[in-house]
Formats: C-alpha cells, structure tokens, sequence
C-alpha cells in the first residue's frame, strides 16, 4: 500500500490529529496525581448542548438564509424595498454577541419591553428559546451573505433550459440552483454553526442553567480558581467538529460548477411568490428591530423599567466621561485596522486560492487556516496569542489585538471573495 | 403557424411593445432585427413564454396560447451564450431532454442529429474543452433532439467569428429545411438576417418598421429607419469590401 505524505495531511496532523490524540491520552491515562477526566459527565453534557443548539440555530438560519437570498435574486419585489430589507437583517452583524443575549432580555424577559407591551411575558427567554434565538440572530446575517452573494453569480438561464427540457419545478430547482450551491451551503452552514458552537456571549446571557463548552471553558480560564491545563483541554475538544467540516469542505470542493458566462434571465410573474416572500421579509425585518429597539429605548428613559422618563442624561454622562470616550476611540482605532489590513489579506488570499492553479498546496493551506481559525473560539485564540507573544516587543500593544482579530475573523471575508472571484 | 395579433408589452409605464401583427408561416426562417433597445428580445421572450402580454393575443396552429406556460409550449430556444451545463459532457447536454422525454428522439436519430453537427470527435468532452462554435452545435442538438415545432435563437451568431459562422449559418438553414422547421432569429446584425431568413421583421422602438422578404428589404425599404440601419450600412459595407478587392487586385496585377 502507498502512503502519501501530503503538506496538508502533515498540517491537520499536527493542527488537528496530535493534540486530539494528546487529549484522549490524558483523559484515559490514570495517575497518582489525578488525571484530567476531561470526558466526564459535565463535558459530556455541555459539549452535547452545545452541539445541540448549534445545529438547530444553523440549519434554520442556514434555510432562512436560502430563502431569503432566493427572494431577493429571483423575485420581482421591489429593489428598494429588499435593500432597506437587508440593511435591517445586517444590523445584527454590527454588535457583539453579548448584546444579542441582553437585548433578548430587555425585549422579552420579565421586565422587558414587548412582556410590558403585551402585559405577559410571550416566552421564556431564559434557556432553549433565548439561546436559539440568539444564535440564529447572531448566524443569519453571514449566512445570509454568504449565500446571496454566491446566488448572484448563478445562471439562471439554465433553469428555463431544465424547465424547457421536461424537467419538472422542483428537479430544475435542485439541478440548477441548489446543486450549484452545494457547496456554499455547507460553507455557510459551518461557518454559522461553528459561530454558534464557539459563542459565549449569548449562552451567558440567556442560557440559565444550561450549560455550554464555552462557559466551561471560561470557568477553565477565567473563572473563580482558573484551571488553564483544563481550559486547553476543553477548547482542544472543540477542534472536532472542524476535522469533520474539512473532510466534508474538501469532497464538496470536486463539486464546483463554474460558469464560463453566468446569464440572468428574465424573472416569470408571480404575485403569489412575490408576497409570500414580501411576508417573510417584512416578519424577520419586524421581529429584528422589535429586538433591537430596546438598544435605543433603553438608553432614553431615566432607569429601565423602574423610571420611564424621557431623558438624554444617559448620552450627557456617557459623553463626559473621558475613560468611556477612551475606550470607544480604542475600539475604533483596533476596528478600522483590522478591517483594512483584514479585508486586503482575505482578498488576496481568496485571489489565490481561486484563480492561481500553481500554487495548490498554499491553496490548501490557506482553505485549512479558513476552516481551522473559524473554529477555534476568540477567547482561546486570544490566550494563545498572548502566551506566544509574552515578553516580545507585540506584548500589550494593539498591534497583537488587531492581528488575533484579523486571524480570528478572516474565515468569512475570505469564503465570501472566494466564492465570488 | 405562429401568429401574433396586436401585441403589446408594457413595464409600469414604458411600452416596449406596440401593436405587433405577425404571421410565421410553417417551415419558414423569420428574422427579428432592431437595434439595441428595439423591443427585439422581449418579442422573443412573449414568443417563448418567459413574459406575457400586456395587451394583444399569441396563436400558434389555430390555439390561442397568450396563456399557456412556457414549458407547455411545443418551443425551444438556443440562448446567446448556449446556457450548456457546464458540469456534463457534450453528450450528456445533447441529450438531456431525452431523459424525460425518451419518445422525442430514438438513438438513431440522435446519432444522425450527431453527425449533421459534425459532433462525433467531441461527445465526451467536457464543456469547457468545447470551442464556441462547438458549444453552439451543442446547444443547437440539444434542443433539436426535443423536435421542437418553433425554434427561437438568440443572436445565435454574435460569439463567432469568420469561417464559424458561415458554416453555423449553413448548418442552421440545412437543418431548417431538412427537418422542415420553423425558425425564429433575433439579431442586430442586418447581413445575418438578410443571409439566413426567408422574412424579416425590421423593430424600430417597439413597432414593426418592415416586415418583408430580404430582396424586398434591400429593393423597396419602406422608410428612412429601415434604409439607414439596412440597406445605407451594407451598401457602405459592400464599397469598402470592393475597394479592397480593387487594391489587391490592381497590387496583383502591377
């Protein structure tokens, strides 16, 4: 039998085999001193919520997504009213995670806004539905993205030729719409899935007493008695599911279709379609600003739900205060350059990877680093970071924030340019 | 026969369309010629079903069909970049109507549809490996094979060049006649409509300025549309041509 070393087999070996094999060794091994019983009954049932709630969340986002793109490229609704349409379903995508599982709260917990609106409280936000809400909010808006962009570029003139040439709706559908996103599908089902299964913002706020890897791997790091050895454990765990993603990425990739020409054809009347999907937008657009509202509410009344004045003090004492102003000009500082040195890299990186056939084993590389970085959570990623560059000149700087964020990040720009280009 | 009776094409507030009357005799190879913007691709689409009327009747064979689906209509269309699957072979788009419609065409006619295309040495490529010529046999086989009682190309000869579409223009014309089929071909170029129909349809901002044989075109334009877009452009075309054989035959002889 012949073996072959590949670059890539040498790099998901060391990046992936050998530290999982590393973890089951430890975790089975019985020394005097205590082993590390990583698979025990905690981890057990908090990586099955987590794996849980993550599929869930992204196979409805993953169909909103389609659905979504599918109205906005293959209807007749209006163009204005898809943009104002998207814009509101980005919005999400403009704040952090946390932020979801608050106003999540301030929307439909006890005390919230629509519970004080309706005088009930419509769910409870605490659990299972607060947190698949929240991560379908949180992984809509990418996969969501991620999937029209890719719709753009179809030929829709081969769905009239399918039609033409007997074949019924749902076969021309499969043949020349979802077979030729084969491919992005899986990408942004992953991606919104791995978004989910590595969160920790919204399982803390939401999640009662559910608990997640990600809030097992904070008490690993940060909690009351820190236990890094079983932190690292716990987040090397989670690399699992990214061994099984670049195995499925990788078949899919022989799945490819490109077009020499891509045609858009003309788009057959239809009022019936046309207002179901105006429904679907208008109802997820509702359902995003009815949960966002209390962003802007909030901040106007003197103090939620107690005192429901009108007042911009909020704003006043924000703004007078130098350390919150300071920190706001840092985040802006950190975000515009990690967008700019971000979206360059990530866009070249997509350039080669899809138009440079010579370099195939870098393409591999950089598809794995993709698969690899979007799996691995911030918070790991950023230990990691900081334990490699303690002592170095980068220690404590910006410079490293805005790297560990590009390499944290980069996975979504680049799947995006790479399934344009 | 096709015929069309007061056509009109409106989107929101623009007409497109105005008054078509046309009739396609059986058998016979019509052009649709205008410039860009002429209504020209939109007349297609009504005839093939993509669009319906705003205003007007479209029969075919004495059925009134303004309603019917485009699936449910005995029409085929070549379209202008050959929409070929570009993940089957050349054969597997020739024949992919026959999985559905196995009745269409048995193997032998395949096999004779094959060879009049000239196809043999390239079933089993893939499509990109396909030439533009060849794609556009392809395309061309693909729909013929479903026995089409109308076939509409779209500017089926604007990606080739030279020697090609001769040989393309040719095999379109043979096969016209040999299987006695009704062509319908829209098209910006006069010398392509003048060169392969039996009639044309001059569209000037969405009315018919003529609609008459090619020698009837080029001998009675019937207004200063017609004869500044046909016959001024291909007398200018036809000078230039001469000058140049002139030169080089004067060149040959010194």
């Amino acid at each position: 039998m012949r073996v072959e070393f590949s670059l890539k087999k040498m790099i998901s070996w060391i990046v992936l085999a050998y530290p999982i094999v590393q973890i089951i060794l430890t975790a089975f091994s019985q020394t005097d001193g205590g082993s590390l019983h990583i698979f025990n009954q905690n981890w057990r049932i908090s990586f099955g919520n987590s794996l849980k709630y993550s599929l869930a969340a992204t196979s409805c986002s993953t169909i909103l997504g389609f659905f979504l793109a599918y109205g906005n490229n293959f209807t007749r609704i209006n163009r204005r009213f898809l943009k104002v349409n998207e814009s509101i379903l980005h919005f999400p995508m403009l704040l952090p995670t946390i932020t979801y599982g608050f106003v999540l709260i301030y929307a439909f917990g006890k005390q919230g806004l629509w519970s004080k609106v309706f005088q009930q409280e419509l769910f409870h936000i605490y659990g299972s539905i607060g947190i698949l809400l929240g991560f379908i909010i949180y992984t809509l808006p990418p996969i969501f993205i991620l999937i029209n962009n890719s719709m753009k570029y179809l030929d829709t003139q081969l769905f009239i030729v399918s039609r033409l040439m007997g074949d019924s709706w749902y076969r021309s559908l499969y043949k020349t719409i979802l077979n030729p996103l084969t491919r992005v599908l899986a990408v942004a089902f992953l991606q919104g899935f791995f978004m989910s299964f590595t969160d920790f913002g919204i399982p803390s706020a939401v999640g009662g007493q559910t608990p997640f890897i990600t809030t097992l791997l904070y008490e690993g790091f940060m909690g009351t008695i820190p236990n890094f050895q079983f932190g690292s454990l716990v987040a090397l765990t989670m690399l699992l599911p990214s061994i099984i993603s670049i195995l499925v990425l990788n078949h899919l990739q022989k799945k490819v279709v490109r077009y020499e020409r891509p045609r858009q054809a003309v788009i057959k009347k239809n009022a019936v379609r046309d207002w179901c999907f105006r429904l679907l937008f208008i109802s997820l657009s509702l359902f995003i600003l009815g949960v966002f509202a209390v962003l802007i509410i909030i901040p106007m009344v003197t103090n939620w739900p107690y005192e429901l004045t009108p007042t911009f003090n909020n704003f006043a004492r924000f703004i007078q205060d130098d350390s919150l102003i300071l920190t706001l000009k840092n985040s802006l500082l950190m975000a515009l350059l990690t967008a700019g040195f971000g979206t360059v890299i990530a866009y070249l990186a997509a350039i080669l990877t899809s138009r440079e056939r010579k370099v195939h084993k870098l393409n591999q590389v950089i598809d794995s680093i993709a698969t690899i970085t979007n799996s691995i959570p911030g918070m790991v990623l950023g230990v990691a970071y900081l334990l490699l560059f303690s002592g170095s000149q980068l220690h404590n700087t910006l410079l490293i924030l805005v790297i560990v964020t590009i390499v944290h990040y980069f996975s979504t720009p680049y799947q995006m340019a790479k399934e344009a280009l | 026969m096709l015929k069309l009776e007061n056509i009109t094409k409106k989107f929101q507030e623009t007409t497109v369309l105005e008054n078509i009357n046309l009739e396609i005799e059986s058998g016979e190879i019509v052009s649709i010629l205008g410039q860009s913007g002429s209504g020209k691709t939109t007349l297609l689409n009504l005839i093939l079903g993509l669009e319906e009327p705003s205003g007007g009747e479209i029969h075919f064979d004495g059925r009134n069909i303004t309603h019917t689906l485009m699936e449910k209509r005995p029409f085929n269309i070549v379209f202008q970049d050959y929409a070929l699957f570009p993940n089957l072979t050349a054969y597997q788009n020739l024949t992919y109507g026959l999985r559905n419609k196995k009745e269409c065409s048995t193997k032998a006619e395949v096999d004779e549809l094959i060879q009049l295309l000239n196809l043999e040495k390239h079933l089993d490529k893939p499509i990109h490996q396909l030439s533009c010529g060849q794609k556009q046999r392809v395309a061309l086989g693909r729909t013929l094979v479903m026995k089409p009682q109308l076939l509409l190309l779209d500017e089926p000869l604007s990606a080739l060049d030279g020697v090609i579409k001769e040989s393309i223009k040719e095999k379109i014309q043979e096969i016209a006649r040999k299987l006695h089929l009704t062509i319908v071909i829209v098209t910006h170029d006069p010398e392509e409509a003048l060169t392969m129909s039996d009639k044309i349809v001059v569209l000037d901002e969405g009315k018919i300025a003529q609609c008459s044989s090619p020698i009837e075109i080029m001998s009675q334009a019937s207004c200063h549309f017609v004869e500044e877009f046909i016959v001024n452009q291909l007398a200018i075309k036809q000078q230039n041509i001469q000058q140049i054989f002139q030169q080089s035959m004067k060149r040959a002889a010194s």
